[in-house]
């Protein structure tokens, strides 16, 4: 379920074009299924599904936490060759990770 | 076949901290016809500001070669290394299943110039690396001098692919030859100076050529030439 000060990103690798935010009202779970993790992002248009799909060797996944007056703590998910899976019945893109990053920005030089 | 690509076709940018060229797409310069040459991805010439750069971000599955070309660049990743460079020295990053790292420029009164290149991976999902090396100045003199290939040596980086990145000087009326093997591509980047390719075609700074099926290269520099060539599968 979406919760406050937070949001999903799906981002192209290379060329760093958004693909996928959560801020247009699109809805997003995180589901375990043993050593991998199955996001489901609801509420995406066919196009960007398809662009997605299209680049799913090459994205950037990020889950932002941005806690008011606190500092961004942002996970970063691998993808690798797992699958990538769009519905256009549902409008729902399915991205299977394989791992994650945990940083906080301000912990490095900025 | 070589394909020039001239400076002005390249993506230029001035982002105020950061400005430079983009020879393939890259940020916000998307062109689907230009996203690649073999597994060569990214070939950017940047210039940083003083105390400016990039700061955390991730990469996965990408061998990311950092040339300076003047000035210090400076490197941090969660990873734990931490290096400096400047010119003869180049940092390499397998990105791998990922790694978080910065750039920037420590300086804080002389800009950065660098090349960066990005190559897909021999092998995708192996463990994240970083690593640097450095190679004499003096002896670009005259050749196309190796700097980056798949074995590391003292003064050569190892990269995980099949390719080798070379640099080299010359004079004017100085010429700089490479044997290309059948199938194989070679990019070449203009870094200073004007060289004249095998086909007459005269590459001036921020110029590259996009080679293949051309057995021997006889690159005939016009003026004094830095100028960086990728053998690439």
């Amino acid at each position: 379920m979406m919760m406050q000060q937070e949001r999903v990103l799906v981002k192209h690798s290379v060329t760093g074009r958004m693909l996928v935010s959560s801020t247009d009202g699109l809805t997003y779970s995180f589901d375990p299924q043993g050593e991998l993790t199955l996001i489901t992002v609801c509420g995406v248009g066919a196009e960007q599904g398809a662009a997605v799909v299209g680049l799913r060797s090459e994205l950037n996944v990020f889950r932002f936490e941005e806690p008011a007056g606190g500092p961004v703590i942002k996970h970063w998910y691998y993808v690798g060759d797992n699958p990538v899976e769009y519905d256009a019945a549902s409008g729902c893109l399915k991205i299977t990770v394989q791992s994650e990053i945990q940083y906080r920005p301000d912990e490095y030089w900025e | 076949m070589i394909k020039v690509y001239s400076a002005e076709s390249a993506h230029q940018f001035d982002h105020g901290w950061l400005k430079g060229s983009h020879s393939f797409s890259f940020g916000d310069f998307y062109d689907p016809d230009n996203t690649a040459f073999g597994p060569m991805r990214v070939c950017n010439d940047d210039t940083i500001s003083p105390g400016r750069g990039f700061g955390a971000h991730p990469h996965s599955d990408m061998e990311i070669v950092s040339i300076v070309l003047s000035g210090r660049l400076r490197h941090e990743d969660n990873l734990g290394n931490v290096a400096e460079t400047t010119f003869g020295g180049i940092q390499r990053m397998s990105a791998g299943t990922g790694a978080i790292h910065t750039e920037h420029n420590p300086s804080d009164s002389e800009p950065v110039r660098l090349l960066q290149l990005w190559f897909m991976p021999r092998t995708r999902g192996t463990a994240p690396s970083y690593t640097t090396g450095r190679f004499d100045p003096a002896k670009l003199e005259g050749r196309l001098l190796p700097v980056v290939a798949a074995e590391r040596t003292a003064e050569i980086v190892d990269i995980a692919q099949d390719m080798t990145i070379y640099l080299g000087r010359a004079g004017a009326g100085q010429e700089l030859n490479f044997q290309q093997a059948p199938g194989r591509r070679v990019f070449i980047y203009l870094i200073e100076g004007q060289l004249k390719l095998p086909d007459d075609q005269v590459l001036s700074p921020g110029d590259s050529a996009r080679i293949e099926e051309w057995s021997e290269l006889l690159l005939a520099a016009e003026a004094d030439t830095l100028v960086m060539a990728i053998d690439l599968p």
